[in-house]
């Protein structure tokens, strides 16, 4: 009796934090209820009545708040499951969380420390209007300090009541009783071995994951512990694009009316992700952590999550580091015109351009990278040499020897690994701009990751790939875990800001992590040194720099 | 089963009549005392509502920051300067504790006047690769911070050398909890201020420091 009366309770106070998406009254259909809908979304998200002016509020310390201070969205966030900072909790106010009835109180101490002993009703326009005005919840018991009372007219309130009452009501596409769709996207042009690289991690990841080694599927259907009712297996597409980028919104539609997904997870490209990350804004589907060079450089994407901002943050890094060295004399950069070298060559000239010593010039080398194209490079006489180019250009290049050890910089991005010889650059002092850290820390720190691959028997491949595919992989397990069956793709989201710089699991980057509305997880990087003469690995040459 | 029915209404009954009997009276409304169109309620607030104050020697880590103008600050010459120092931790993309924290900032010189002269106002970022100079600056910007307030980030080790020194260290930002801390001068103790104060008890609080 007792066990199953704190068994009861159990679930009824998890229900007040993870509801079952399909559950709850899905908006009003008639135009005059959609018009409250959106005066409600307006008040939510931004802190502006349906008048216009800003929203007015006492909050916590009492401090006066309006407008988007005063918006419910900046601590219900925007799937309205709320959050946590610190030891205060933020409860959803989702449609089916209000319309909840808690009735049992909570009696172990631990649970009650971190959801208190709510009881109450279920929440009415009535009980809402009196919740937001004069901060009591639905019982009669105040609401925590951080809470603000606001000043509500009865239309506003009617409006708010419309639009709590329909928020994420329901499931997000791309997820049924069973299962959970994921789709992983691959430019045309990618390299063999990235590919193989990114699919054998997602495969051998996916494969465990619907192994059933915890008994997942029999424990859904017996007991009733909420967490198990919330597994779903594990489906993940592959979605290759082919021909011109203009062509590759109209395919990833087709794909999606064909498989609907929930998120798309990790990816690959040479050329812009932006008509991706167009395709996923529109359909409001996740895309985390595509490894690109070039970062969608629209920055305020409510969907996409980056790894970093690629080469452009590279340039950034390395015009600083040239600016505090007193960068002086000719810098000639080269790059091919319209691949991501372009946007890291645009992005130096553009840091750089308050440095007077600097004189930049650009060489684009287009068609082969032949020795004729090289003597131009040379009979410009740099004092420094940018190469935004990749390893297969850089095979090719040859410069004569000069007295002085010329300093050459290369993109980690870009060249991944295939350095050029530096007794064909006549003896250049090779560096490197790096996002990642030296040995022993490196080594260290991937430790993790490098059983892992051996365990499942993925041979040698793309490093870099592998690690950040396992990361993202991981950490997107992490963050359906918590959505238990709230499968709200914004509440995905929000989860995701939150865990990232708290997962154990490691990526190439040695420092990630992200925030509300933050959407590029490693912000940093390092210039470093390549094998100094007479052997030795990578030195660095400069601290960290986050630009 | 009539019991627990029993003491569940009994329960709930007590609640709504403490809830109602913890009343403080509402600040003034921009349209009057009390909220307009509202029912007959009046705003109710917890009773654990308030701060811890305690006293603390915190020794300040020889660090070297970065302004919201870019500019090298050292640690030591802002916070034990022998000028009276308000500290708090926030980050720019923080969405419930921070915004509280600086909107008190921002009206404590307010309540201060004249006061407030001699006394600096410093935020630290505990997002430092996030929260650049540039980013620092346009939120200050937006909360109309005044000369006397500064904005610092710098490395990632030295934020988090600055927390633990003030025992503030929870980890990731996202385990953050409110805490101001106030110093007279360089070699007094520190006061620690944990949870939401309003600008009129931060007030309150500095010129108790002073006066020690």
């Amino acid at each position: 009796m007792q066990l199953r009366a704190m068994l009861g309770t159990t679930i009824a106070v998890l229900s007040l934090v993870w509801l079952p998406g399909r559950v709850g009254a899905a908006a009003p259909a008639d135009d005059v209820a959609e018009a409250l809908r959106l005066q409600g979304q307006r008040m939510y998200r931004e802190g502006l009545r349906p008048s216009g002016a800003p929203l007015s509020a006492i909050g916590a310390a009492q401090a006066v708040i309006s407008g988007k201070e005063a918006a419910c969205m900046t601590c219900h966030r925007r799937s309205g499951f709320g959050t946590s900072e610190g030891r205060i909790t933020i409860r959803p106010i989702t449609g089916p969380a209000l319309r909840q009835e808690i009735t049992v109180p909570v009696r172990s101490p631990r649970i009650r420390a971190r959801l208190g002993s709510s009881v109450r009703p279920p929440y009415t326009e009535a009980l809402l209007a009196r919740a937001l005005r004069t901060g009591v919840d639905a019982a009669g018991k105040p609401l925590d300090a951080a809470m603000p009372r606001y000043e509500l007219s009865d239309a506003e309130l009617e409006a708010m009541a419309t639009y709590l009452f329909s928020l994420s009501a329901q499931a997000s596409p791309g997820v049924d009783d069973q299962e959970i769709h994921f789709a992983t996207v691959i430019q045309p042009g990618v390299a063999p071995e990235e590919r193989r690289a990114m699919l054998d991690v997602m495969q051998a990841f996916v494969r465990d994951k619907d192994s059933n080694m915890r008994q997942d599927e029999q424990r859904r259907e017996v007991g009733n512990m909420r967490m198990y009712r919330a597994y779903r297996k594990w489906v993940l597409h592959v979605w290759e694009l082919q021909g011109s980028s203009d062509t590759w919104r109209a395919q990833l539609e087709d794909l999606y009316r064909e498989q609907p997904v929930f998120a798309l997870l990790g990816g690959l490209g040479t050329s812009s992700w932006q008509p991706i990350q167009d395709f996923s804004e529109r359909f409001e589907i996740p895309t985390v952590l595509p490894q690109v060079p070039v970062a969608p450089q629209a920055l305020q994407t409510q969907y996409t999550f980056c790894f970093s901002r690629g080469v452009v943050l590279e340039a950034e890094v390395l015009a600083r580091y040239l600016r505090e060295q007193g960068a002086a004399g000719r810098i000639v950069q080269v790059y091919r015109p319209g691949h991501a070298g372009a946007s890291a060559a645009a992005a130096l000239r553009q840091t750089l351009a308050g440095s007077a010593a600097a004189q930049i010039d650009d060489l684009q080398l287009e068609g082969a990278s032949e020795s004729a194209f090289w003597r131009r490079v040379a009979a410009m006489r740099p004092a420094v040499l940018v190469l935004w180019l990749e390893g297969a250009d850089l095979a090719h290049a040859t410069l004569p020897a000069t007295g002085a050890s010329l300093p050459v910089y290369l993109s980690f991005q870009l060249t991944r690994g295939q350095h050029p010889d530096a007794a064909r650059l006549g003896g250049a002092d090779l560096r490197l701009v790096y996002p990642s850290d030296l040995p022993p820390r490196h080594d260290a720190r991937l430790l993790r990751s490098r059983f892992w691959l051996h365990n499942k028997g993925l041979g040698p491949g793309d490093e870099t790939v592998q690690v950040n595919t396992l990361f993202t992989m991981t950490i997107v397990s992490d963050v359906i875990g918590h959505l238990a069956d709230s499968f709200s793709r914004d509440y995905f989201v929000e989860r995701l800001e939150h865990v990232v710089g708290q997962t154990p699991m490691p990526s190439i980057f040695p420092q990630v992590s992200l925030g509300p509305g933050q959407r590029y997880a490693a912000k940093g990087a390092q210039v470093v040194q390549l094998a100094e003469p007479g052997g030795g690995g990578m030195k660095a040459l400069s601290g960290w720099i986050v630009p | 089963m009539n019991r627990r029915r029993a003491a569940i209404t009994t329960t709930l009954a007590a609640a709504e009549l403490v809830g109602w009997a913890m009343v403080r009276p509402p600040l003034a409304w921009a349209h009057g005392s009390e909220a307009p169109g509202s029912p007959a309620g009046r705003v109710v607030w917890p009773d654990s509502s308030g701060y811890t104050r305690t006293e603390r020697a915190y020794a300040v880590p020889d660090v070297v920051l970065t302004d919201s103008e870019a500019r090298p600050v050292r640690l030591r010459a802002v916070l034990e300067s022998g000028e009276p120092v308000m500290v708090n931790f926030i980050f720019t993309t923080c969405g419930t504790i921070c915004p509280v924290m600086v909107k008190v900032f921002s009206e404590v010189p307010g309540k201060l006047g004249a006061e407030a002269q001699r006394l600096r106002l410093v935020s630290i970022s505990i997002d430092p690769e996030n929260d650049t100079p540039a980013r620092l600056k346009a939120y200050a910007r937006e909360h109309a911070a005044g000369p006397r307030w500064q904005f610092l980030t710098g490395r990632v080790q030295d934020i988090g050398a600055i927390q633990r020194a003030f025992a503030s260290y929870r980890g990731d930002k996202m385990n953050h909890e409110p805490v101001t801390l106030l110093h007279a001068a360089a070699g007094k103790a520190w006061v620690r201020i944990d949870g939401f104060a309003s600008a009129a008890e931060l007030a309150s609080e500095y010129r108790k420091v002073l006066v020690k």
